[in-house]
């Protein structure tokens, strides 16, 4: 669908779905694309969708409305258009055919063996012989145009793989530099770059020719850097006084510069920056070679064909690294977004039990300051839940691992939700492994992706009670309608340990009759933040579990039936005690499961 | 015999529910449902009084939101949203907003409110203000 995404300005990182026929922008909430930007006008431009495309029109803002830098009354939006009003900066992006459908029912792939299939292959060339079209060969002799081109044409191949390979911005110009210096016969060089904020050039990078002193200033007549910025040409000098595009500045008769090569980095939208070579000519190579010049008008062109390849490709890092920082910055904001949600709701819970606590007190009611004892440890238990979720899921952490017993970890997990699992009225039993060696792993990290694991088991059955009979109303009119649901379909949850020696895995199977997951949600499951049991769930848990078993080289499997119950089947290694060695990682004594 | 009021409350959170049913249960019953489809089938079929509505107990409440009004045989039936943020209730009908998180002491005062004024002063506060 088109959109505008916001990457510069106070809604970075948002993004504007152009779903109807006509989107105002604006500062007030009435526009349906709401700006935080006092330089944007309340009602500042509207977006209409004309046949497949979409027209932006200015509302007569204060500040105006620019596309690609360019201020517009009205204006057909293309893809890749860079919209700006006030300081927030939007790109437009929309499919290039949108009526193409699924290409799947367009593009046929057809078997070796079919007749439709009449092609054979005539020649083939390896995909690093493509750039020997460019080699020089021996007729070019008799043809010094064609062997120019034919090397300009080399030059430019470069340059266009020099920009291609890197989001490095500094690398980027110092490999054009690098391939300028390899083409021409430069003493110094710099490219300068304009500074977004200030407007001003800022050096970027600058290159000497060996031989020539490095702690040496490059000075660059002022006169020069104006010209071709604001003419945004590029020019060749080798004497001032002879050039009639500029007066002869003192600036150009004190340095002293013989020849030089100035040339405007144009990209895309804007003036990135610009190129500056120059080298000086001695008297004896003057002599030598007859020649009072360095540069030539093919340099100039050439140099002017690099630079808006560089430009083209430094607009296109920033693109990409202010879309990153933007990604990055919706991701954290979502992320503290759902967990103060979750706090939130905790912070109720505990205000409840709290409440009730207080209620009962003054009532001398012991049952409720029961109840709200109650809830204040539940909600001490998830909020101390949910701190260690995110410290494990955030940081990079290595299991510490010793020898342990992995019947005692899940059956410390089962015992600690037992109570849990009586006042759901669900069954919770454990069935260990009769025969299991004493195991490497880490049992803090196991204990609680189990836990998480065990903890979803009990909520799934518990929903499958209460949902399973919604539809009778009148179960649910009092307190007591859930805990008749569960006598209607009693839960049962079965965490059970399993050793395979030849395979040399364990296996812990948590197994459940709740309500199931669909097929087409399975794949979401280990989804951060993704959770079926709406405010009780954080969408940790089992991402956390996941990323436990994937640090011992292990992986969760699941299997589930709608209306039947799941199976979390949690799998890793087996290593014994001697084969690991203290401060040895898991992986490196365990061939990880596929 | 008068029947007694009843006060429906739908939210999700066990502890929203046991401390209005704790408090409000002495003079009004008080019905509880965790998602907004089983509040509506409960406004039907129990005319409530008053409707207290997490707007974040799941993707439907605030849809369905119109409905809970209008889903009481007898009439019109006050609501009191308890909402993320004031800006979530922007739009909504006419109803009581309750930012969260809050406090129950403040919540019940306003519950009462509502109650006696439905009940045309003739109710007394079921509980004094702090």
């Amino acid at each position: 669908m088109p959109s505008l995404f916001v990457f510069r300005g106070n809604n970075q990182g948002m993004r504007f779905e152009l779903d109807g026929d006509m989107l105002t922008i604006g500062r007030e909430a009435a526009n349906g694309i709401q700006l935080h930007d006092t330089e944007v006008s309340r009602r500042h431009a509207e977006v209409r969708r004309t046949g497949g495309t979409f027209t932006l029109t200015d509302l007569a803002s204060s500040n105006g409305t620019f596309v690609n830098g360019q201020p517009i009354t009205v204006r057909e939006l293309a893809n890749g258009d860079q919209v700006q009003v006030g300081g927030t900066m939007m790109l437009y992006t929309c499919l290039a055919d949108e009526s193409t459908g699924d290409l799947a029912d367009k593009i046929d792939i057809i078997a070796r063996q079919q007749p439709g299939d009449q092609s054979r292959i005539v020649r083939s060339i390896a995909e690093s012989e493509g750039s020997h079209i460019l080699d020089p060969r021996a007729d070019d002799a008799g043809s010094p145009w064609l062997a120019r081109a034919r090397s300009n044409l080399q030059v430019m191949y470069r340059t266009a793989l020099a920009v291609s390979h890197t989001l490095d911005i500094d690398q980027l110009l110092n490999r054009i530099m690098q391939l300028i210096f390899e083409w021409v016969e430069a003493d110094r060089g710099c490219i300068m770059l304009v500074n977004p904020e200030t407007s001003q050039l800022d050096p970027a990078v600058r290159r000497n020719r060996k031989g020539v002193k490095s702690d040496e200033r490059i000075k660059i007549s002022k006169t020069i850097l104006d010209y071709v910025m604001e003419h945004n040409e590029g020019v060749l000098t080798s004497n001032a006084r002879e050039d009639d595009r500029w007066n002869p500045a003192v600036s150009i008769l004190q340095m002293g510069v013989c020849e030089a090569i100035c040339v405007p980095m144009r990209g895309r939208y804007n003036m990135v920056g610009l190129i500056y070579i120059d080298t000086s000519i001695s008297p004896q190579r003057i002599i030598q070679q007859q020649s009072t010049t360095k540069f030539s008008d093919e340099h100039l062109k050439l140099m002017i064909a690099i630079a808006h390849q560089a430009a083209l490709a430094v607009e296109d890092t920033r693109y990409y690294s202010a879309m990153v920082q933007a990604e990055r910055l919706a991701a954290v904001g979502q992320t503290i977004a759902t967990l103060s949600h979750h706090i939130k709701n905790i912070l109720q819970g505990i205000r409840g039990g709290s409440f009730l606590i207080k209620e009962g007190l003054s009532q001398h009611d012991e049952n409720m300051v029961r109840k709200g004892w109650e809830f204040v440890e539940k909600n001490q238990e998830r909020i101390s839940n949910l701190v260690m979720d995110m410290l494990t899921f955030s940081k990079e952490r290595e299991p510490e691992l010793v020898p342990a017993d992995m019947n005692e970890v899940a059956a410390d997990v089962v015992e600690l939700m037992a109570s849990r699992a009586k006042d759901k009225k669900v069954e919770l039993t454990f069935v260990p492994a009769e025969q299991i060696p004493t195991l490497v792993f880490d049992p803090e990290g196991l204990h609680r992706a189990i836990l998480n694991v065990v903890t979803n088991a009990l909520d799934a059955c518990d929903r499958a009670a209460v949902e399973a009979a919604a539809g009778d109303e009148t179960l649910l009119t009092d307190s007591d309608s859930d805990a008749e649901l569960r006598q209607a379909r009693p839960g049962r949850v079965e965490v059970r340990v399993e050793y395979d020696r030849e395979g040399r895995l364990a296996r812990i199977v948590v197994s459940d009759n709740g309500q199931g997951i669909p097929e087409d949600e399975i794949d979401q499951v280990f989804s951060l933040f993704v959770s079926k049991k709406g405010n009780r769930g954080t969408g940790l848990g089992l991402p956390v579990s996941q990323k436990i078993l994937t640090e011992h080289g292990g992986r969760i499997a699941v299997g589930s039936q709608v209306g039947e119950g799941s199976q979390f089947s949690l799998e890793l290694p087996a290593v014994f005690p001697e084969q690991a060695s203290p401060g040895t990682s898991v992986e490196g004594k365990s061939a990880k499961l596929a | 015999m008068l029947a007694r009021r009843s006060v429906l409350v739908v939210d999700p959170l066990d502890e929203t529910q046991e401390v209005l049913r704790a408090v409000l249960g002495r003079k009004v019953d008080v019905l509880a449902a965790r998602t907004s489809a089983e509040g509506l089938a409960l406004a039907r079929h129990h005319n409530p009084s008053l409707v207290v509505l997490d707007l974040e107990c799941d993707d439907s409440s605030a849809l369905l939101l119109g409905r809970f009004s209008g889903a009481c045989p007898s009439g019109p039936t006050p609501l009191v949203l308890l909402a993320g943020s004031r800006r979530q209730a922007t739009g909504l009908p006419d109803c009581e907003i309750v930012p969260k998180p809050y406090h129950y002491a403040p919540l019940i005062r306003k519950i009462e409110e509502l109650l006696g004024g439905l009940l045309g002063g003739t109710c007394q506060p079921l509980r004094k203000a702090a």
